[in-house]
């Protein structure tokens, strides 16, 4: 294609100027030789862009004189099509000038093959499979093409000798120039100068999961997409090659239909790019703007800023600056002394942009911090940080199944107790809430506490915590970096903060737990032996016996939980896969928990696992907790069979050993009236519960004008539902029945909703009446005592029984033994019971009574069954031999029994 | 003399045509040594207790005690698969997914991800892949 000859000065075409621009490819490519080492070509590059602005620049212009010098050889194309002139070139000419075409792309690919970036390394193996699928000669031309694998000589040689040696002589053939014209070059120049100077070439972070091929490459990306075969894309770019051919060597019709063809392919080609390059995220999904994870899945390849010439540290400082996996990272060049890293999590390993995020080859602060998380480990972002592909993405995908994570069972409970559904065991999830009056409710007063609330102050995690993704409890401060944190909060100057950053590590408190599970159930402050009081703050009493949390709430010492006394953490008990899900969705925490007491206290050969079959996470924790865990023997939760890692069977005496204190305790076995088969049902925990906070009478009501907190959205708001309690009771758990299948248990139980609600104040719907509900819900006190219950602690008291308070008496009529229950609270308008009970003195309660539908109150039957024990113990002392009898056979005992015996007579059913 | 010249030129064109195949040839015998180096070669590969091991060529798969041992590259356009999320082994390239017997459950691959005999060192601890005939 001969170019004009009236063209001169600053007339130009656009082939002058692509040969310009080749010229500036060259040249750069020739100084970017200096720097580049192809044996670590990504070490070379990060480190070049890092160390050297100006090696960056030149990157640049080698980077944009190419992908300009692309597409000004497809204008000059596409110009000559139109204008229809210089077609029916000589077959020779025209066949190399069609095979140019493929070499300007091949040399572009190898150049992009030549980052060593986690999109060159995904690219390399599709141009490899390509190559390969030419028939006959395709592993041959693949090999010479990319040579060895992991090796980058052979694409070196291709990209600056075959393929640059075949475009010059390609050149110079069609245009008879061996040099551009003085104005073409200073213009281009000017042009190169300011686009490599405003953007830098791009380089995967190795990181993103995101990987893409080359932006001309992304539209061809979208075709392979849709084949099953890719094969046949190699028939359209021989089908391609032919237009080319056809268009600059056919006659004349067919030149025309093969220029049509090429246009029309190109505008369709077009498409299919910015479908590439703006709709196409992670594992190719198709995503839109907005979508979220859309900005850190498909604009992390346009993360490219400026130059920046006078960068805030010296090369010097950057060369001394760690290698981070696989690649230089900027982040440690400033931050380089910084303290308190687990050794797993330390920057010399994993860097500060595997947490953080930012731009790791930046080198000023500004375009450093762009974008970065200042703190990691939320749920929105953890995937990006904690868990991404070498480091945690097990545990960041399981956590999503987590109670902690949904709060299925709390939405679920509400939502039934509001009338919103039927059965409060449907599987919900706090991403989904709408604005039901049971949404509202859950939002102003109860959904604070999910891992997903994201932490957004600095600073260690304490009772006024909530949620905060991975760090909720892998969060710790030494003392340094606590003071310097509080002294840059304090003044805004002191810097030293960033020398002391907290760990994040194993070593998960009691205090993580708190400030959620002092909430509620109260699990936490029940276990450390304290309870809830409707004190007010400035009333408190001077006295050890009380405590304040989060500054207003007052707490009253009681009996602390034995578990705790000896030293034992929440951690101690319960296990990872509980903690952290384990990939199932659950209802309630009942369902998710997998630790019982059966798992340490137990008769009989213990349920044990060898170090060998422990899975890689419960191996790793194992190892940095205690060390050499070979050939030990760890006991196994009977539910999941999951391995306590913190216990282990030696000559059949089985231990614990704290994780964080590292004391160790052997194992006791249940005591004799546990194992008993009179009380083969009862749980553990029905005996143990020292006692059980409870709370009765509260009321709900939606008021408009209220200052209230959206605790979704975490702002404030006009109008919200408020809580009006009753009175706080601290007092052994009340009794009652969870049936699974045919399978009874007797577990503990407690007023979890003896509330009513006003409804109509929220939908302003006059058919909507006031609700009443009298649930009590399962319960895990955590207020274990090493001593069980007394036996009239459950047979002959009425709390117990589920009466509510009140006198339980077995008053004797001659012969005849009657009970007799007179409730201390008075009776409630709404069902007649008294305000505590939950089931009333021998009568059956059916319906909704509970906030599963597996949990009932005694029925009059087993009411009954309980109360002839009771009577027994009105005379008969616990320890007495009879009563001890009766534990193993109480049906032969009451066979047996005295003609002094009075056995209770039960009024008549009706039936 | 014209018919000479025609002789001449035919002869130069056919002599040049043959050093090019020649050349072609050598290239062909060049390629030859490098072609069997980057035959299949017997690999050892740790034998970890994590579920998907990955490795630039092969990804060990270890569930309780079966192990197996597949490719790592994709079977569409030979990308190298790592990542495995909800135990569906998921191609970063094209977004092909494949379950942990290394069959295709979501295309564009379709065949199933080549797998690979091996065997266990004696202590256990390693995964031994012999070479194999390409």
């Amino acid at each position: 294609m001969k170019q004009k000859a009236e063209d001169t000065g600053f007339k130009t075409t656009y082939g002058q100027i692509s040969l310009a621009l080749f010229a500036f490819v060259l040249l750069t490519g020739i100084l970017l030789a200096i720097p580049f080492d192809v044996n670590k070509p990504y070490v070379s590059i990060s480190s070049l862009m890092i160390m050297n602005p100006w090696a960056s620049f030149i990157r640049n212009m080698h980077y944009w004189s190419a992908q300009l010098f692309l597409i000004f050889s497809l204008i000059h194309m596409y110009d000559h099509y139109r204008k229809q002139h210089d077609t029916g070139l000589k077959p020779g000419i025209g066949f190399r000038l069609s095979l140019g075409v493929l070499i300007i792309f091949m040399a572009m690919l190898t150049g992009f093959l030549l980052k060593g970036d986690a999109d060159s390394l995904q690219a390399r193996q599709i141009l490899g499979s390509l190559t390969s699928g030419i028939p006959l000669v395709g592993k041959f031309l693949s090999a010479s093409l990319l040579g060895k694998e992991g090796d980058f000589l052979l694409i070196y040689v291709n990209h600056i000798a075959t393929f640059t040696i075949f475009l010059s002589v390609i050149i110079v053939e069609h245009s008879r120039k061996f040099w551009p014209k003085a104005g073409d070059f200073v213009l281009t120049f000017v042009v190169l100068v300011i686009l490599s100077y405003l953007f830098s070439a791009p380089l995967h972070d190795n990181l993103n999961p995101t990987v893409k091929g080359p932006w001309y490459f992304v539209g061809f990306q979208e075709i392979l997409h849709w084949l099953r075969h890719p094969e046949w894309a190699l028939f359209w770019i021989l089908l391609l090659l032919i237009l080319v051919y056809f268009a600059n060597s056919g006659k004349i019709k067919t030149a025309f239909f093969s220029k049509r063809t090429l246009l029309i392919f190109t505008v369709f080609y077009v498409m299919l790019t910015v479908i590439g390059l703006f709709f196409r995220g992670e594992h190719w999904q198709w995503m839109v703007p907005g979508q979220k994870g859309y900005h850190y899945s498909l604009m992390h390849n346009f993360k490219t800023e400026r130059v920046d010439f006078r960068p805030d540290f010296s090369s010097a400082q950057a060369v001394e600056a760690p290698l981070i996996r696989g690649k230089k990272e900027s982040c440690v060049v400033c931050h380089n002394k910084v303290h308190g890293f687990t050794d797993a999590h330390n920057p010399a390993v994993i860097g500060c942009f595997s947490c953080h995020g930012g731009n790791p080859f930046a080198t000023d602060k500004r375009q450093a911090h762009k974008n970065m998380r200042l703190i990691p480990g939320n749920l929105t972002n953890a995937s990006q940080s904690c868990g991404t592909t070498a480091c945690h993405p097990n545990i960041t995908q399981r956590i999503n199944t987590s109670l902690m994570t949904t709060l299925s069972g709390m939405i679920s409970v509400d939502r039934t107790v509001f009338g919103e559904q039927n059965n409060p065991d449907l599987l919900t999830d706090i991403h989904y809430l709408g604005h039901s009056a049971a949404d509202e409710h859950l939002k102003n007063l109860c959904v604070r506490c999910h891992l997903g609330n994201p932490k957004t102050i600095l600073g260690p995690v304490n009772e006024k915590s909530r949620g905060g993704g991975c760090l909720a409890c892998h969060l710790n401060y030494n003392k340094r970096a606590l003071s310097e944190l509080q002294r840059h909060q304090s003044q805004d100057t002191s810097t030293a903060y960033l020398q002391f950053h907290p760990s994040i590590d194993l070593h998960v408190s009691d205090n993580h737990c708190f400030g959620c599970h002092s909430r509620s159930g109260r699990i936490s402050t029940n276990y450390e032996g304290w309870h809830e009081t409707p004190m007010l703050a400035n009333k408190i009493p001077d006295s050890l016996g009380y405590r304040l949390v989060e500054g207003t709430r007052v707490f009253k010492k009681e009996p602390e939980d034995v578990h705790h006394k000896l030293g034992m953490e929440c951690i101690d008990c319960h296990q990872s896969y509980e903690l952290m899900g384990n990939g199932k969705l659950y209802q309630h925490e009942e369902n998710q928990e997998d630790v019982q007491c059966k798992d340490c206290h137990f008769t009989g050969k213990p349920l044990t696992t060898s170090a060998n079959n422990l899975n890689v996470e419960a191996a790793t924790i194992a190892a940095l907790r205690y060390g050499k865990i070979s050939g030990k023997n760890f006991l196994m939760t009977h539910k999941r069979r999951q391995a306590l890692i913190n216990t282990f069977v030696k000559h059949d005496t089985s231990w614990l050993i704290t994780k964080t204190g590292g004391k160790t305790f052997r194992l006791k076995k249940p005591a004799a009236v546990c194992t008993a088969p009179a009380h083969k049902n009862v749980s553990c925990s029905a005996c143990h519960s020292a006692w059980a906070p409870s709370c009765i009478g509260c009321h709900n009501k939606y008021d408009p004008n209220e200052k209230g907190y959206n605790m979704v959205a975490n702002k404030e708001q006009k109008g919200s539902w408020v809580e009006y309690t009753g009175s706080y009771l601290a007092q052994p758990p009340a009794l009652g029945i969870r049936q699974e299948g045919n399978n009874k248990e007797i577990i503990p139980v407690i007023p979890g909703m003896i509330l009513t609600i006003d409804l109509q104040s929220y939908t302003h719907n006059l058919h909507d009446s006031l609700l009443f509900r009298r649930l009590f819900a399962p319960a895990a006190p955590h207020t274990t005592a090493a001593k069980g219950r007394t036996c009239k602690s459950c047979h002959n008291n009425p709390v117990a029984l589920g009466f509510g308070k009140g006198k339980l008496q077995y008053i004797l009529h001659g012969k005849q033994g009657i009970w007799h229950f007179s409730p201390a609270y008075e009776n409630n308008i709404h069902d007649g019971l008294p305000e505590d009970a939950w089931t009333g003195f021998l009568q059956n309660r059916t319906g909704m009574v509970s906030t599963r539908r597996n949990v009932k109150p005694f029925s009059i039957k087993e009411q009954e069954k309980i109360l002839l024990v009771g009577a027994c113990l009105t005379c008969h002392k616990e320890k007495s031999k009879v009563m001890q009898k009766s534990l193993n056979n109480f049906e032969k005992v009451l066979h047996h029994r005295s003609p002094e015996c009075i056995l209770p007579v039960w009024p008549e059913r009706k039936k | 003399m014209t018919l000479n010249k025609f002789n001449r030129r035919k002869f130069l064109r056919l002599a040049a045509t043959g050093v090019g195949l020649t050349m072609v040839y050598f290239w062909d015998k060049m390629m030859d040594s490098r072609l069997i180096a980057a035959a299949h070669k017997s690999v050892v590969l740790p034998l970890t207790r994590n579920l998907v091991s990955f490795y630039r060529d092969y990804l060990v798969i270890r569930q309780k005690q079966h192990v197996k041992v597949f490719s790592s590259h994709c079977t569409h356009l030979g990308c190298i698969i790592n990542k495995v999320e909800n135990g569906k082994l998921i191609c970063p390239c094209h977004g092909s997914e494949f379950d942990l017997n290394g069959n295709a459950v979501k295309g564009p691959a379709y065949k199933p991800l080549k797998s690979y005999p091996f065997e266990m060192s004696n202590n256990g601890q390693k995964i031994i892949i012999k070479a194999t005939e390409s």
